[in-house]
């Protein structure tokens, strides 16, 4: 997720507000480019760092306490001192092929990833802390990937706003990895995307994500694709947020739907009418959609069981509709073998 | 294609699926809904069947009673032969999950009649 956010955020630093240039972001595999056509700005533009309605700076620095003694600057003066002063080195060192961020314990003028950026930066995730009686150690970055890692969170990480409510549990974070990306297309399609995910679990909110991106993304694959959705979940508790997992969803499935009208109704029901539901209205729509999100994130044949088990109980009670034959259809399709 | 998305075009699950359609949505026969989502042998899916048309076969005969001149829909014997053959071949699960499938979908245009 960190290479990821660099990859956003470097893209973004060049282009800034105005889109400066034409900007493409390619997954490559071992590494991500970012290849721009058109003159690079000489100095960054000073609006990505001001916090407006649309990024997501408090989010990614929100384990950041301001204390009047603090010897260090916030985090987001921080990011902009770097942009600004060493613009010119952040773009020579990225223009290098064999550039790789400096990671590790304690690295020369560098700065601490937040788990916002990477989750498995948080403290005690990456070490044993059993019978010892410590917090665990931070993992430091050096500034320069830092700062571009910033921006890309800040302005990238989608952060949906109904998981910030206080009856929440857990909070997620997630990029949609850029197979071949226009960055201006990029930000059309962040900024359409309604930032209200289905709050049951985290697996639900993310598949009600990644069916809102593809359908976002129809019809605008030229310009920009993606293959999968990196996230994040973190679990609040009355202190910071604790580390919760994450990983990479693929969405071939997803795109596999789209491909048809039928499949596109079928994706359109499920963003609609399954799987916005109540989180404190317990009941079987909210156990339709914890099972479609199962059966969208394994497609086997089990999950697909529990889910028309489940669906007909949910019709039986008059309480969700039937499908369409053609609707259905598609989404038997691509039913795993047992 | 997933055998399961075959085997839901398949003619006689798409019968033995109408017919659980009709069960579930006009006859409220849940029982014989919970007996197929359970069966997992093919003496269990045998019996699941056997039970299910006898229901199916007394509602029709009602049905026809109560509306003169008019045929309820059964699934025939062919229909049964396939779906016991295709048990065989694809597995009590799967077909089973195919014929509930069918009870998910809508009613087509002209509805249907016990």
């Amino acid at each position: 997720m960190f290479d990821c956010f660099r990859a956003y955020g470097l893209a973004f630093l060049i282009g800034g507000l105005e889109n400066n240039a034409i900007i493409h972001i390619y997954d490559q595999g071992p590494a991500y480019i970012v290849d721009v056509e058109g003159n690079i700005p000489k100095s960054p533009d000073p609006k990505i760092f001001e916090i407006t309605e649309g990024n997501a700076w408090s989010m990614v620095f929100q384990t950041f306490k301001e204390r009047k003694d603090l010897k260090v600057k916030p985090p987001i003066e921080d990011v902009k001192d770097i942009a600004i002063q060493h613009y010119d080195k952040i773009l020579d060192i990225h223009s290098r092929h064999d550039f790789i961020p400096d990671i590790g314990n304690s690295v020369k003028d560098g700065r601490t990833l937040y788990q916002s950026i990477d989750v498995s930066a948080a403290k005690g995730y990456r070490e044993e802390k059993r019978s010892v009686y410590h917090e665990g150690s931070q993992l430091q970055v050096d500034k320069f990937s830092w700062c571009i890692a910033s921006i890309g969170a800040a302005w990238f990480g989608v952060w949906p706003r109904n998981l910030m409510r206080r009856d929440i549990s857990f909070s997620v974070c997630s990029i949609p990895n850029p197979r071949k990306v226009l960055l201006i297309t990029h930000r059309e399609i962040h900024e359409r995307i309604e930032k209200q995910f289905c709050p049951i679990s985290a697996n639900t909110a993310i598949v009600h994500y990644s069916i809102k991106l593809v359908n976002a993304v129809l019809g605008k694959y030229d310009e920009t694709d993606y293959d999968e959705v990196i996230f994040n979940v973190m679990q609040k508790t009355g202190q910071q947020p604790k580390p919760g997992g994450g990983g990479r969803y693929n969405l071939t499935f997803l795109k596999e739907l789209t491909k048809t009208s039928a499949g596109q109704e079928t994706l359109n029901i499920m963003d609609r009418h399954l799987l916005p539901v109540n989180p404190n209205v317990k009941g079987i729509r909210q156990d339709v959609a914890l099972a479609l999100s199962d059966f969208l994130l394994h497609p086997t044949l089990d999950n697909f069981r529990r889910f028309e088990s489940l669906y007909i109980r949910g019709e039986i009670n008059k309480e969700l509709y039937s499908w369409e034959k053609s609707q259905l259809e598609e989404l038997l399709k691509y039913v795993e073998p047992a | 294609m997933s055998n399961l998305h075959n085997l839901f075009k398949h003619p006689a699950i798409e019968s033995f699926g109408k017919a659980l359609r009709i069960a579930v949505g006009i006859n409220e026969d849940y029982t014989s809904l919970v007996e197929l989502d359970y069966a997992e042998r093919k003496e269990e899916l045998a019996l699941a069947l056997k039970k299910f048309l006898r229901r199916l076969d007394a509602n029709a005969r009602r049905y026809e009673r109560e509306h003169a001149g008019k045929t309820a829909f059964k699934p025939d014997e062919k229909d049964l032969d396939e779906v016991v053959g295709l048990a065989e071949q694809y597995g009590v699960r799967l077909v089973c999950a195919a014929i509930i499938s069918h009870a998910l979908v809508r009613t087509e245009k002209g509805g249907e009649e016990s």
